[in-house]
This record gives structure tokens, sequence and C-alpha cells, in this order.
């Protein structure tokens, strides 16, 4: 029994030496009359650390990971329990109102999962349709611009992704790239002083963004180098005609006139170069 | 990672934080799945494995001290649960890990001898009493220290090393005759 107690005591200490980054025989070595009974042991022990990792299956992190989304969003939405009223015991509008909650949730559910559809995704349209939604009830006139922008920054990413997956560049969803940051900068002009430079210089680094990222697809005998490189040059040509106005005090008006600022913005609009 | 790392993410997965409460279930999640793959049945596995991370979120207001001890102590009492809404005391079953083992094997002729002493080790594994294949588990597996092991299997550290020896003590009478792979 004591020979086991101090077999027991002898191994644990030369566990943690091992542990540590000693060899087996350096821990042992404090211990020559144990070494016979502890070498196997710590052997044992070295081998079952260096035992592999099981696979990790992405599918299997991917569901638990829902199931903690669900459950935050369970407990987010955490409310007293319902009393136990049969459904079609209630009046006719609770009913109307529990029928127009699902579809909301339906829809709600759809216009979330389009978020992230792409050309030739089933829901694609659907986000389309949100984001023309979501702009008409945008009534700033800056936010507006805002969102113009996020959409075009949205149409590169689906022209980029639809070539990775197809390999051909959709032109029309290059167009509606070039169109969006046209009519958001357009939006200049009904903006204050600063809010208009700042929305110019934005526009600006994305056309410059979406110009590089073009460049690319026309850098590697892409099969529709010549149409790219003609929205890489309008890209181009844009974001020189943006920088124009962002040179301080090219706009400031005398002041003791009337300001001029707004009909040089409007002539400058004028100039957007088009195909 | 380090304990501030750690603390921050706890922190951030405690206020409800998505990133956070990602970041800490990436992190883990492999070794909650390895415990869970000495510990039940393969096809179990990952099943309980998510389970172990849904109670925790449910319960991370109340962690303290040592997160991993904390942790293998849900992953611990979920296998409990499960079997005993099975209603009987569960074999180890680890076909997933020796089928993983041989198809490594299989990939690299080089290393079959390694291959073939970690399905013999995994086998044995699997005939340790269920305390014992737990220590070794969560000790030398799972490469905790002695004071998370006390606290999640609920014994004295002096008991530990004892469970410990006998554990060790009984994998090599079981590759016993498999001198030429162990040295035993």
């Amino acid at each position: 029994m004591e020979r086991e107690q101090h077999l027991v005591d002898t191994l644990d200490a030369c566990l943690d030496q091992v542990r540590g980054g000693q060899t087996i025989d350096d821990a042992l070595a404090e211990h020559p009359a144990d070494a016979e009974a502890l070498r196997p042991l710590l052997d044992i022990a070295t081998r079952l650390e260096c035992l592999p990792d099981p696979n990790v299956s992405l599918a299997g992190l991917m569901k638990t990971l829902g199931r903690l989304g669900s459950q935050t969003l369970t407990a987010s939405r955490a409310e007293p329990a319902p009393r136990k009223v049969r459904w079609f015991s209630r009046p006719v509008w609770t009913r109307a109102a529990a029928i127009v909650l699902v579809m909301f949730l339906i829809g709600w559910g759809t216009v979330n999962a389009s978020a992230g559809a792409m050309p030739g995704d089933f829901l694609y349209p659907v986000k389309l349709f949100t984001e023309r939604a979501r702009f008409f009830l945008t009534l700033n006139t800056e936010d507006q611009a805002e969102l113009r922008i996020v959409f075009s920054s949205r149409r590169l990413r689906e022209a980029v992704a639809q070539q990775q997956r197809t390999g051909q560049a959709d032109p029309q969803i290059l167009d509606q790239m070039l169109e969006e940051a046209r009519l958001a900068v357009l939006a200049a002009p009904q903006l204050s002083e600063p809010n208009r430079q700042l929305l110019v210089s934005r526009a600006a680094y994305l056309t410059d963004y979406q110009r590089d990222a073009l460049d690319r697809f026309t850098s590697t005998g892409h099969p529709q180098e010549q149409v790219i490189a003609r929205y890489r040059d309008m890209c181009w040509e844009r974001g020189r005609w943006m920088r124009q106005m962002l040179a301080p005090g090219e706009d400031a008006a005398p002041s003791n006139q009337q300001p001029q600022a707004q009909p040089n913005w409007r002539r400058w609009c004028d100039d957007c170069p088009m195909w | 990672m380090n304990d501030d790392e750690l603390m921050g993410l706890l922190e951030g997965a405690r206020s409800g934080e998505t990133e956070a409460l990602t970041a800490l279930c990436a992190r883990y999640y492999p070794k909650v799945l390895k415990y869970m793959r000495y510990r039940v049945a393969a096809d179990l596995a990952e099943d309980l494995t998510s389970e172990v991370f849904v109670r925790v979120l449910k319960n991370l207001n109340q962690q303290q001290g040592s997160f991993p001890a904390w942790l293998f102590r849900i992953a611990e009492r979920v296998v409990v649960d499960d079997r005993r809404a099975a209603g009987a005391k569960k074999r180890t079953v680890m076909t997933a890990m020796t089928e993983q083992y041989e198809a490594q094997a299989h990939d690299n002729a080089s290393v079959p001898d390694t291959v073939a002493a970690w399905i013999d080790l995994e086998q044995a594994i699997g005939k340790l009493s269920d305390d014992q294949r737990q220590l070794v588990t969560l000790k030398f597996i799972e490469g905790l220290g002695n004071d998370d092991v006390s606290a999640i299997m609920d014994r004295s550290p002096g008991a530990i090393r004892v469970l410990q020896f006998r554990a060790l003590s009984a994998l090599r009478g079981l590759l016993a005759g498999r001198e030429v792979r162990y040295g035993t």
C-alpha cells in the first residue's frame, strides 16, 4: 500500500516534469528505484497526449452556432408564458392580426434570407426589391445617396461573384454599379458643403476601388477583357471627374456675393462622363 | 488564447455579443467534441457537443473560476443526462475515430505503425472503467491540469493522483500484448 502511494506521487511528479519539457529519462533520473515501474506509464501518458484531434465537421459546428443563434433570439424575446386559449376561440380581429403577423414573419424571413443572394439565385429579385423599397422609404436625400453608394458597392461584389461562379460578368450589373454611383453623387448639390464633399469623396474612393477590381479581371486574360476594360475606363473617367470637385477652395464663393457653390456643383453634374 | 483574451470573450458573450459567442464556440468546439468522442458513442458526439454549448449559453452568467473546468463539468453532465435519458449505461463506441485513423493510415503509408498504435490505444481506452476513461480523457487527451480535473470530477487531488496511476496501469495491462508498439 505504501509502495503504491509512493509510486502514485512519484508518477504525478514525473508527469509534471515531462509536461514541463523534460524527457522521460530526465524525469526518471531522480527516481532510479521506480524507473522500471514508471517508465511504461509515462510512455503511455505521452502517447495519449499525442493522439490526433478528431475531424471537426463544418456542418456540426454550423449547426451548433445555429442553435446558439436561436437560443439568443429566444432569450431576447423571452416573455411570460401565454394563457392557454384555444386559437379559434379568439375574436375575428385577433385571427386577422395573427395571419398578418405570420405573413410579415414569412416575408421578413425571406427578405433576410435574400440579403446574401447573388444574380441567378432564386431570391435575388427579392434582394433588389428590398433595396428599392428601402430606398423609397428613405426620405432624406443624404441617406438616399448613402444607400446608392452601398448598392453600387453590392453590384460590384455580385459581378465578381458571378464571374467566379460562371466565368462571365453580366454587363447589366456593371451598368447598375456605375449608375448607382453616378446617381449618388448627383445628389451632392442638394447637400450642405461638408456633407457634399464627404459624399463625393466616398463615391470617388468607391469608384477607384471598382476600377482596380475590374483592372484585375482584364489583366488575367479574361474572355470578356474588352467589355470589362470599357467599364474600367469609365470608372477611371468618373473617378477623375469626381476628384475635380474635391480640391479645397475651388468651390468657395466670395463673401459679398450670392453663394456660387450651387451653380458650380450643378454645372459639374452636367459634365459627368457618359458612354 | 491567453487569459485576458478568454476573459474578453467571456464578457462579450455574457453581454450577448454574437462575435464573442461565436469565437468562444469556435475555440472550444473541437475540445468538447474530442472529449465527447472518448465519452459517448461516436454518432452522438456532435449532437451532445452542440447541447453543451447551448447549456453554456444558458448558464454563462453563473460561470466562475476556471472556464475549461466549468465547461467540461457541463460536458460531463450532458453525458450523464444522455445516459439517463437512454435508460441504460451505454458502452463507449469509438468506431468513428478508428475509421479516421485508418483513413489517415491509408493516406500516408509511411506511418502505419503510429496509426496502428493509435487504434490500439483507443480500443484500450474504451475498455477502461468509466471514471478512469474520464480521467484519461481530461488529463492526457484534453491536457488539463490536476486542479481542473479534480474540480470537474469532484474528487480530491489525492484521489485524482491515485486514479491516474490506476488508469495508466490498467492501460499498460490492456496493451501488454503489444510490446513492439509500446515497449511495455
